[in-house]
């Protein structure tokens, strides 16, 4: 096979015209609504007067109710077989790997694996792996403990599986996680994004340039990635850095070829609806915002129909140079649980985070805190820089910095300066944003 | 020359459906003669979830391509 051909990991799939992508998905959607409905008590109720062959086009998809995660923890709290309740699509015995939601908004979701279901999330993330670059030449390193979730597990299995060396670094605090890299001469990461920055800062502050370290690309999860993030991680590492979308219960649906403009969804594997923001019933066009609602159409373990992601993603243009064929989006926005009213305007924090990261990049770490001080809404921003300004130098910093945040967001901010090293780096899900309001909902 | 291409590939991707659905039936016929020994059991389920990969990936395509097939036929799928 030439290499030209290898640039795809199923090419027959990957190049599929996109009518016949449609229809492999609208064949095992419906081979999921019957497999759900048999084994599933959640589904069994939820559709009882809806057939697989009611579903005839894409439009009919639309007749399937939404499900969403508050919906999973019902499904699951207190019900019956423990912990995964009315979800759960094969016997309990079947199930070989318990995963778990961060449990950030509420009650974490428990999701099983069968060994058939896990294999499919694996296959899905070789995909992703492969259409990154990820090749059996790399050495990859994974700088976590992956605990109970899921992403650095499919990424571990899928690397193996596509022929790559794993060199799993939990147990390692970063000193010890840098010093591996290069013991190994490592040629690719897979890390949250504020982990990939973190690791770089270190290096530095050793005295070792992360570009010597040897990491051609990596591969990042569990956060959003603005593309001045991207491009920093890019420029620190001398690497090529992708992103993906996805989540615990859907899995990853979505991520980035070589082109690195936008993330192709990845089907046939998901049915993939782009909804409007308001109504959640029309599929948006190519340039609009909408909910990314995801259907996985090979796990039965675990059986998700039109899961309300609240991923808000702008649908891109069909047609890559990279010749797949698969429906495209050009920009991860947020979450919408992350969307917030502030003094009336709708404000995403990947926003601050675009700009921060883009045009004032000695800015080494920031939080933005919404109070609600009588009735006015206060945002402001806490910035970290290696080294503290002295008032004129901050004051000075923070006029340019307050009037582009101005111009992004329409909100005016209050800015102050952390010390080094006070705000808090994470590795997993960065809590840059926190709302203190007590009435969000209306704010 | 696509045209032809095409036509290979399809061919190709016929004999590899066909051998796809042989592997499965030769992994339940083991699973049987092994009765409920672990070490067929356990290898035939984890061979089984390699083969629903492939019928995802691969035979799929055919069935979609081949009206003969009634619409619905894939047994595997994760």
């Amino acid at each position: 096979m030439s290499e030209q051909d290898r640039k795809y990991w199923n090419p027959w799939l990957e190049t599929l015209d996109p009518d016949r992508l449609t229809a492999i998905e609208l064949k095992n959607l419906r081979h999921l609504l019957q497999f759900a409905k048999d084994h599933s008590v959640l589904y069994g109720e939820r559709y009882k007067d809806i057939f697989p062959e009611d579903i005839k086009g894409i439009a009919d998809v639309r007749r399937l109710p939404l499900i969403d995660k508050e919906i999973l923890r019902r499904a699951q709290e207190d019900k019956e077989p423990f912990p995964y309740g009315e979800l759960l699509g094969v016997d309990l015995k079947a199930v070989t790997a318990f995963r778990q939601t961060s449990g950030t908004t509420g009650r974490p979701v428990y999701v099983p694996e069968s060994y058939e279901s896990w294999q499919w999330r694996v296959e899905v993330w070789c995909h992703i792996l492969w259409m990154a670059g990820f090749r059996e030449t790399d050495r990859v390193f994974l700088p976590f403990g992956y605990n109970v979730y899921v992403a650095f597990w499919e990424g571990h299995y899928a690397a193996e599986k596509l022929g790559c060396e794993v060199v799993p670094g939990g147990a390692l605090d970063t000193t010890g996680r840098l010093s591996k890299m290069r013991e190994v001469k490592a040629t690719a990461l897979l890390n949250t994004p504020t982990y990939g920055l973190h690791l770089a800062e270190e290096a530095l502050r050793k005295g070792i340039d992360p570009k010597d370290i040897g990491i051609q690309r990596m591969l990042c999860a569990g956060e959003p990635l603005p593309t001045a993030t991207r491009e920093r991680l890019e420029q620190l590492w001398g690497a090529e850095v992708y992103d993906h979308i996805g989540g615990t219960e859907p899995c990853a649906w979505g991520a980035m070829c070589r082109e690195r403009k936008g993330l192709h969804i990845m089907e046939p594997f998901f049915l993939v609806e782009i909804l409007d923001l308001e109504t959640l019933t029309r599929e948006v066009s190519p340039g609009e915002l909408g909910v990314a609602v995801v259907t996985p159409l090979g796990r039965r373990s675990f059986p998700l129909i039109r899961f309300n992601t609240q991923d808000v993603v702008r649908r891109g243009s069909p047609g890559c140079p990279c010749g797949r064929t698969s429906q495209r989006i050009s920009e991860v926005v947020g979450r919408a649980d992350d969307l917030r009213k502030i003094r009336g305007v709708l404000f995403t924090p990947v926003a601050v985070e675009e700009l921060v990261r883009k045009e004032f990049p000695e800015v080494m770490e920031f939080e933005m805190v919404v109070t609600r001080e009588g009735l006015m809404d206060e945002i402001s921003l806490q910035v970290e820089f290696s080294e503290v300004k002295g008032s004129e130098g901050f004051n000075a910093y923070c006029g340019p910095l307050r009037e582009k945040l101005k111009n992004k967001t329409n909100l005016r901010f209050r800015i102050e300066q952390a010390a080094p090293g006070a705000l808090p780096r994470y590795t997993l899900k960065a809590k840059r944003f926190k709302d203190l309001r007590k009435d969000t909902a209306n704010g | 020359m696509d045209n032809k291409k095409s036509s290979m590939d399809r061919t190709a991707l016929l004999e590899m459906k066909q051998i796809i659905d042989q592997l499965e039936g030769l992994l339940t016929d083991l699973d049987r003669l092994g009765g409920a020994m672990p070490v067929i059991e356990k290898n035939v389920t984890a061979m089984k979830s390699f083969v629903a990969v492939l019928q995802f990936g691969i035979s799929d395509l055919v069935e979609i391509g081949n009206p003969a097939l009634p619409p619905g036929m894939r047994s595997g799928g994760g």
